[in-house]
């Protein structure tokens, strides 16, 4: 038979039921701006029933089953999938804004213009080949190419040191987290967590970005993290990454003694950027360079200047690349020295002329293309591979987005939900209070008996 | 599917920060009047837009290299003119010198005649222009002719400067196309039959002195001679004065052209890049005021 203190003590169950459910629903409410939390979901269950005789069960009310993390895992790795993605084109975004920056100027002060500016003043010393005017000018016109150069060639040197401070903060950053996912997975073994929990997933949303890794859970409820298809993480032990170098100076990454190839997430948008579109620009503006030097200097060579010398370099002839191209001491001296004649007649200008003509000069590519048709598919490259990139980063970005909107339709907290929770929570423990009252009343009128 | 209050919050401000950029791209092709500031504004018109104004900037340097030929052409045409002049002139001297009518007289008085226009001839040949000489073409520093005088400051001889015959003087005036700028006194002076021009006017000169007739005659072949190729070199000044009036403005074509070509690449029209700039406005504001509206409550306002 059932008792009054037992039907008191199914309502102070329902008391306690109910007000869990509604921390949690508080729980959901607090943290409803949280990045990375999922909503939480307190599970009632009812309580063991007592059968009092066969055939006769007597409910003992509620109890709280469980709180649940509502996380659907295909959705997360969608998440993080996207993430990846969406982190290598921005990344390179970004660095492909710093080159335009530096080689993407199409007016008169831009690489292009100013070697125009170079080439015409040759043709002004030759309408006046005798004077010193248009050497004065003509020299302002060498310091000029000679210090544009210069500073996209230091500027790409200085990106590319940047971006190798990028990459090897970015692997410090992966170390640190997979030794935290460690940490994160013994505290859940600890605690008995099997499911994933929010600080595991805040973490593998940032190690996907970094270098977009996937991963599984074991029987027991740890983290398995791959990179590739070495693992990184196993449970409870996990192996850092180390960058290395090939012999060509290539980015190859190394953990546990296996090479794994990044292809998305931060790190592979900075390791394309350095192999692929800034070593290419940075070669081809060098070659620009010395072709431009050199071919100057062959023909100044041979002429005369003002002052009767001749054997004189215009640039110097040592350059070695964009970033340390100068004039020569010679002219950098005395621009009287810049040649103009041929025979050393000052009146004389088929140097100047020569020189002029280079601009139409087909001399790179097997003598196919000019160095000015050349610097300028180097820019317009630059700008169709921005262009590309950025399509690809908006489609990523799109998709990251859908599958954001996705993931926080599973696991986002609705203030609207939680308020409907908490007046049902609300009606229900008034309910179970009323209960205790009642079954206080029927004690009462038990006692007044006695 | 839920809509959770976060997600359609961040969703609100994703989309109001893509409409601000797209006002701010628009508000800046309204102020800085350009379509194609950077290489990513439009790839496939940046390489052309750096080709046409490279060729601009190149063909208005061709267009200045013309304009100077032209303008030592036009220089070298009007000395050609008084050369002729005073050929004319001695070649009516020296017909008059042959005559027998003319006493010895009149021919000392022309020989008088002769021997200034020697000096006028020397002067013509050594003109200048600017700081070279408009006759040296590429040996241009060294005057062309130097002349020997006597003690009483009479031309005896003149002799070619330059031990090397010197070039006509080039200047380019279009992809690998280069026009002569004038022509060089060798040329004008040097006669076709071996004679030059001075030698024969300093012989006139001494044969009108000495009174020799024969000589005045032999002078007067060599003279029409030198009116020949004094006319032929003005025809064919002439016509490089013609090459380049038709070049300098096939050039003002060519860069009006170019500059048009250009300022379509690069320009924004301004009509569309307003009316866009208006539109862009009133989406941003209208997003916004649906932001505004959307934000605000939830079921917690409505509950006492």
């Amino acid at each position: 038979m059932s008792s009054v203190n037992a039907t008191l003590a199914l309502a102070r169950r329902a008391l306690l039921a109910q007000q869990a459910a509604m921390q949690v629903t508080g729980d959901n409410i607090a943290n409803v701006n949280t990045p990375g939390y999922a909503r939480k979901r307190a599970e009632l269950r009812e309580s063991l029933a007592l059968a009092e005789q066969p055939g006769l069960l007597l409910g003992t009310g509620v109890d709280l089953d469980a709180v649940r993390t509502i996380r659907d895992r295909f959705v997360e790795q969608q998440v993080q999938r996207s993430m990846a993605d969406a982190a290598r084109y921005e990344t390179a975004g970004q660095q492909l804004q710093l080159l335009e920056a530096t080689l993407g100027d199409l007016g008169e002060t831009g690489l292009s213009g100013v070697l125009d500016s170079f080439w015409n003043a040759w043709l002004d010393l030759a309408r006046d080949p005798a004077s010193l005017a248009p050497r004065t000018v003509l020299r302002e016109a060498g310091r000029s190419i000679s210090q544009t150069f210069r500073t996209a060639g230091q500027n790409l040197a200085q990106q590319a040191s940047q971006l190798d401070e990028q990459i090897d903060y970015r692997i410090k950053r992966f170390n640190v987290l997979i030794a935290q996912l460690t940490q994160a997975n013994m505290n859940a073994l600890r605690s008995g967590v099997r499911e994933l929990d929010d600080a595991r997933a805040r973490l593998l949303d940032e190690l996907s970005s970094l270098a977009g890794v996937s991963y599984r859970m074991n029987e027991t409820g740890s983290v398995i993290l791959m990179l590739g298809n070495v693992m990184v993480v196993d449970g409870a032990s996990y192996r850092e990454m180390e960058r290395t170098f090939d012999g060509q100076g290539a980015n190859v990454f190394v953990i546990g003694g296996n090479q794994v190839v990044i292809s998305s997430g931060e790190i592979s948008g900075l390791v394309s950027m350095r192999e692929d579109d800034l070593a290419h620009i940075r070669a081809r503006l060098d070659e620009l360079a010395i072709t431009f030097v050199q071919a100057v200097n062959n023909i100044h060579q041979t002429g005369y200047g003002l002052d009767g010398s001749t054997g004189i370099y215009f640039f110097d002839p040592s350059v070695t690349g964009a970033f340390d191209i100068a004039l020569s001491a010679d002219v950098q001296r005395n621009c009287r020295c810049i040649a103009a004649s041929l025979n050393g007649d000052r009146s004389d200008n088929e140097i100047a002329l020569s020189i002029a003509d280079l601009a139409d000069a087909p001399l790179l590519d097997g003598q196919r293309t000019t160095i000015g048709d050349s610097l300028a598919a180097l820019i317009a490259g630059i700008g169709a591979r921005m262009n590309d990139n950025q399509m690809l980063a908006e489609s990523t970005k799109l998709s990251l987005q859908q599958a954001e909107s996705w993931r926080d339709s599973v696991s986002g907290v609705s203030i609207d939900e939680e308020m409907t929770n908490l007046i049902r929570y609300q009606n229900a423990f008034n309910a179970a209070a009323k209960l205790v009252t009642t079954v206080e009343k029927m004690m009462d009128v038990l006692l007044t008996i006695v | 599917m839920r809509i959770t209050q976060t997600g359609l919050t961040e969703r609100i401000v994703e989309q109001v920060r893509q409409r601000y950029a797209r006002l701010s791209e628009a508000q800046q092709r309204v102020t800085t009047g350009r379509a194609v500031e950077l290489p990513s504004d439009n790839p496939s018109a940046a390489g052309e837009i750096l080709s046409l104004n490279s060729r601009l900037a190149r063909a208005e340097r061709y267009e200045r290299n013309a304009q100077a030929a032209l303008s030592e052409l036009n220089a070298t045409e009007s000395s050609l003119a008084i050369l002729s002049d005073l050929l004319t002139r001695v070649r009516a001297a020296a017909v008059r010198g042959a005559n027998s009518a003319t006493g010895e007289e009149g021919r000392a008085a022309l020989a008088k005649q002769i021997d200034s226009e020697i000096d006028e001839a020397l002067r013509i040949a050594n003109e200048r222009s600017g700081n070279r000489y408009l006759f040296g073409g590429n040996r241009a520093s060294s005057t062309p002719y130097q002349a020997e005088r006597d003690e009483a400051g009479q031309v005896v001889g003149v002799s070619r400067t330059e031990d090397e015959d010197p070039m006509e003087l080039e200047i380019t005036v279009g992809d690998g196309q280069r026009l002569e700028t004038g022509i060089v006194a060798g040329d004008l002076f040097e006669l076709p039959d071996g004679q030059n021009l001075f030698d024969v006017l300093i012989k006139l000169r001494d044969a009108l002195k000495v009174n020799d007739i024969g000589s005045v005659d032999t002078a007067l072949t060599h003279i029409d001679a030198a009116l020949n190729l004094a006319t032929d070199m003005t025809s064919l000044v002439g016509a490089r004065a013609a090459r380049a009036q038709s070049i300098i403005e096939k050039l003002t074509n060519y860069r009006n052209n170019t500059a048009n070509r250009l300022s379509e690449l690069v320009d924004v029209d301004v009509l569309e890049a307003v009316t866009q700039f208006n539109s862009e406005q009133t989406a941003y504001e209208m997003s916004l005021r649906a932001a505004a509206k959307i934000i605000q409550p939830s079921l917690v306002n409505f509950i006492d």
